[in-house]
């Protein structure tokens, strides 16, 4: 793959702002998302994910205005206040949001001043978000939408209750179990640091629920809502602690200290706390890297995911004896290369002189680059969504390539039972999938 | 918070009068309209082959279609127009520059180029930036203006594309035999061994041999080859006048069969390619002992569980899967019948009358007067099906929530397996499912 021509290449990840926007708002369960759309657009939502979430379905709470060339030369502004009407009617949500394709936008018409007016004739708050697909990507649809949800939390009339944290910039993609345990683990850090959690945006909780954020001292913004960390800081009046993803044991340990340190809790007690989190992991760890030394070699692994999550993910590969090699970072917005060497940095593990980060990687050259090291023997396993593994891995040749299945999408994996990727217990449940994988 | 208020008396008419006029994307087809480009693009992805995809347009519209399992998403480009390229009506040089790159360094049989919305919204003549190409470089570019503008039916999106790959179809060599080839069009995917060998088997003994099963099992290079065949039978000839006016004037002999699901239309699936090729009392002996095993269970079938009630959905998928749009989804029906079961027909569609006409003349039009219903969304689903306490729903695996709610066992809608192996399996499978509900109650 030339370098001109990886520019035109699909890449793994190319969900652009609608997806984005359509996935927080299925990870609110309340909401109702109106598509203002051609027919084509509605699969840039709920179609790109119904296979992902098998625990609610993804079609229930989205719908689209039926635009056709008539519509566009008619002017389709028009439609968005009767279709709001009328699925605020059939479904009753507590929220709505519009967003609407590159074309109609181009047409040049006022649809915020369509959907502001049509929020006065249903009785629930309705958001416009802008979703131009020239650009962008899933996560900056995700963030947009989460500020609009961020933008009407009554903050500024609720009195905070002392030591109780919200979270915000966490990407909730499906209601299994992977995120529940994630979201476990967020609150027993917290809790283990004295705190109390309040809630998560966005975490599968409805509306009302995450209105409620007004109530919380301080709120941790993890790294992919960074974009709208400052404007948080504005309209909520709270201190906004930035951190890391706790993903690993280096990176959860990092995460509890920052945590500590912006919510004024004792070093001691921080310091007590990750002592004991460690003195039960450490031991499992150690037997996974006995394990995984003796069948792996001098073999290394490859990953791909988004930037905080590489980031993490790598810091967990390092630590436990995986040696990375190939990193693909598979968003358009989450800083790249320097964000992801920087937040490794952070967790305090040091990659290896050769690791080969390559940013937004297309699948073709991520199955070359993966392919690569499989015919010179030295890969040990491949990390990525069910995209990248598909086609590493394609269809027949299953079990070529030793492979985890993590991130969105996820096909291929589902989770019946809390599974965690964060936290202590994310690192060692990580490992008990890699050590699933690995003969 | 926003105000709370609900919609004056006035603005429900307005809005009513709206629904009232609106059109609802009907097409002549029961089927649910779809997006050219989603369509297409769904289905070049999961066709194997030496050949490249370009999507014209902005970056998103990449993410209209699925990309996993492919297997062809790795030959999907996006020439990812930016806006002041757009506004300055720009679009033709990144994608000659992309044309010419994969062309140059990917070496493939044709490149197909899907135009978007945007590109359909000023009418950006990418067809002219195919044509040149091509003449540069002898390689097929087809320009194809894939918008979602249209409401377009997903059996005319599968009949543009076959028909396309058609144009690509090679004449066959002076002195090669086509004698006793055979292709099949719109076939169900054969994922059993067994089924494969039924076929073959019953084939071989008409002196028969499959070329190509499209659209499963077939890369381009199949469709290039497509007429090395003697014969091409279709399931549904009126979902493909394109192809099979192409195919006609190319000189192949296309023949309509049944969808073979069940036993009647397995029967007369395999009769008319008896018929066809002169060879109909071999082909009846070669399928008298499939026949008798399987009319012989479909019996047992009936003496078990007559009279059961099963609900089967239209209209629910947007997949452009031939076997599923063939007789506007009605293909799997015979079994159902035949299997003793009272089938009444969800159709997801408008509620407003009009459209219910539309769906009855249709249904008039294909001959069927089952009983239907028609619902708007998968979420009306659960009461209408407990109303008519069906004991099985035949329907798209998305409302799997709805049936489950409604108590209701789902069987994914066209998961029905062809021939009379096909058959067996299928009422193993209904038996499976029956006996369940039977121990839970």
């Amino acid at each position: 793959m030339t370098d001109e021509l990886e520019e035109f290449a699909l890449s793994s990840h190319s969900y652009g702002r609608i997806t984005g926007v359509s996935l927080a708002m299925h990870s609110i369960p309340d909401a109702f998302l109106v598509l203002h759309t051609g027919v084509g657009c509605k699969y840039k939502g709920a179609g790109q994910y119904c296979l992902h979430d098998l625990a609610r379905p993804s079609h229930h709470r989205e719908g689209y205005t039926e635009v056709t060339d008539l519509a566009l030369i008619k002017g389709s502004a028009s439609r968005i206040p009767i279709y709001i009407r009328s699925w605020h009617k059939k479904r009753n949500p507590a929220f709505m949001a519009v967003v609407s394709s590159t074309f109609l936008e181009m047409a040049g018409e006022d649809f915020a001043k369509a959907v502001k007016g049509a929020e006065s004739t249903v009785p629930c708050p309705v958001a416009y978000v802008r979703t131009l697909g020239f650009d962008g990507d899933l996560y900056d649809g995700y963030n947009s939408l989460t500020l609009e949800v961020l933008r009407r939390v009554p903050f500024k009339k609720t009195k905070p209750v002392p030591k109780k944290v919200g979270v915000v910039g966490y990407v909730f993609d499906r209601y299994e179990m992977d995120h529940a345990g994630n979201l476990q683990q967020l609150r027993f850090l917290l809790e283990s640091l004295g705190l109390e959690c309040g809630p998560v945006a966005l975490s599968g909780r409805p509306y009302r629920e995450l209105m409620d954020l007004a109530t919380c001292e301080k709120l941790i913004c993890l790294p992919y809502g960074r974009a709208y960390a400052k404007e948080l800081s504005k309209l909520s009046g709270r201190p906004v602690i930035r951190t890391d993803l706790p993903v690993g044991l280096s990176g959860t340990f990092r995460w509890l200290q920052d945590v500590a340190q912006g919510c004024g809790v004792a070093k001691a007690a921080a310091e007590a706390c990750i002592k004991k989190q460690s003195d039960y992991a450490r031991p499992q760890m150690d037997s996974f890297r006995t394990y995984a030394r003796q069948r792996l070699g001098s073999r290394r692994l490859a990953l791909f995911a988004e930037t905080p999550l590489a980031a993490g993910l790598t810091s967990f590969a390092i630590e436990a004896g995986l040696n990375p090699c190939l990193i693909g970072l598979r968003d358009r917005s989450l800083g790249g290369k320097k964000a992801f060497l920087e937040a490794l940095r952070r967790t305090g593990v040091r990659p290896s002189e050769d690791l080969d980060v390559v940013e937004n990687p297309s699948i073709e050259l991520s199955r070359q680059k993966v392919a690569a090291l499989r015919d010179k023997g030295s890969l040990s396993l491949v990390v990525g969504s069910c995209t990248e593994l598909s086609y590493i891995n394609p269809e027949g040749r299953q079990n070529e390539v030793p492979s985890v299945e993590l991130g969105f999408p996820s096909f291929n994996y589902h989770v019946l039972f809390p599974t965690p990727y964060y936290g202590v217990a994310g690192a060692l449940a990580l490992a008990q999938r890699v050590m699933n994988q690995v003969r | 918070m926003s105000p709370q208020r609900a919609p004056s008396s006035e603005l429900e008419a307005s809005d009513e009068r709206f629904w009232k006029e609106q059109e609802n994307r009907l097409t002549r087809q029961i089927g649910q309209p779809c997006c050219s480009l989603n369509a297409l693009a769904g289905m070049l992805v999961t066709m194997p082959g030496n050949f490249a995809v370009v999507l014209h347009g902005e970056a998103d519209c990449a993410s209209c279609f699925v990309h996993a399992p492919g297997p062809s998403a790795d030959k999907f480009y996006a020439t990812r127009i930016t806006q002041s390229r757009f506004t300055l009506g720009k679009t033709a040089e990144p994608l000659a520059k992309c044309l010419r790159l994969i062309i140059r360094h990917r070496s493939p049989e044709a490149v197909f180029v899907l135009g978007n919305c945007l590109m359909e919204m000023i009418h950006d003549d990418f067809e002219r930036v195919a044509r040149d190409i091509q003449q540069e470089t002898g390689t097929p570019v087809i320009a194809l203006r894939a918008s979602g503008l249209k409401a377009a039916s997903q059996a005319e999106m599968v009949d543009w594309l076959y028909s396309t790959f058609a144009t690509l179809a090679k004449k066959p060599s002076d002195g090669a035999s086509r004698r006793g080839l055979v292709n099949f069009i719109a076939l169900p995917e054969i994922n059993r061994q067994e089924l494969r060998l039924e076929l073959e088997g019953v084939l071989s003994a008409a002196g028969l041999r499959m070329r190509g099963r499209y659209p499963f099992e077939t890369s381009l290079s199949d469709w290039q080859g497509i007429l090395e065949a003697e014969a091409d039978f279709v399931v549904d000839k009126s979902l493909f006048p394109r192809l099979v006016r192409s195919l006609d004037s190319l000189g192949a002999a296309t023949v309509e069969v049944p969808l073979p699901v069940g036993l009647g239309s397995s029967r007369r699936f395999f009769e008319v390619i008896g018929g066809h090729s002169g060879a109909l009392k071999e082909i009846r002996k070669a399928c008298a002992p499939l026949e008798d095993k399987a009319s012989k269970r479909l019996s047992r079938f009936r003496a078990k569980y007559g009279g059961l009630r099963v609900a089967v959905g239209m209209r629910m998928e947007n997949n452009c899967r031939a076997d599923q749009l063939a007789y506007d989804g009605l293909g799997d029906l015979s079994l159902f019948v035949e299997a003793g079961f009272k089938v009444d027909l969800f159709i997801q569609g408008p509620p407003e009358e009009k459209a219910r006409k539309h769906f009855k003349q249709r249904l008039v039009q294909l001959g069927c007067d089952m009983p239907f219903h028609v619902f708007p969304d998968p979420f009306n689903l659960p009461p209408l099906l407990k109303a008519g306490r069906f004991d099985v729903a035949y329907l798209a695996d998305h409302a799997r929530g709805e049936a489950l709610k409604a108590g209701v066992p789902l069987i994914r809608s066209r998961s029905l397996e062809p021939f009379y192996e096909g058959m067996l399996h299928n009422l193993e499978y209904l038996d499976q499912v029956l006996e369940e509900i039977r121990r839970n109650k």
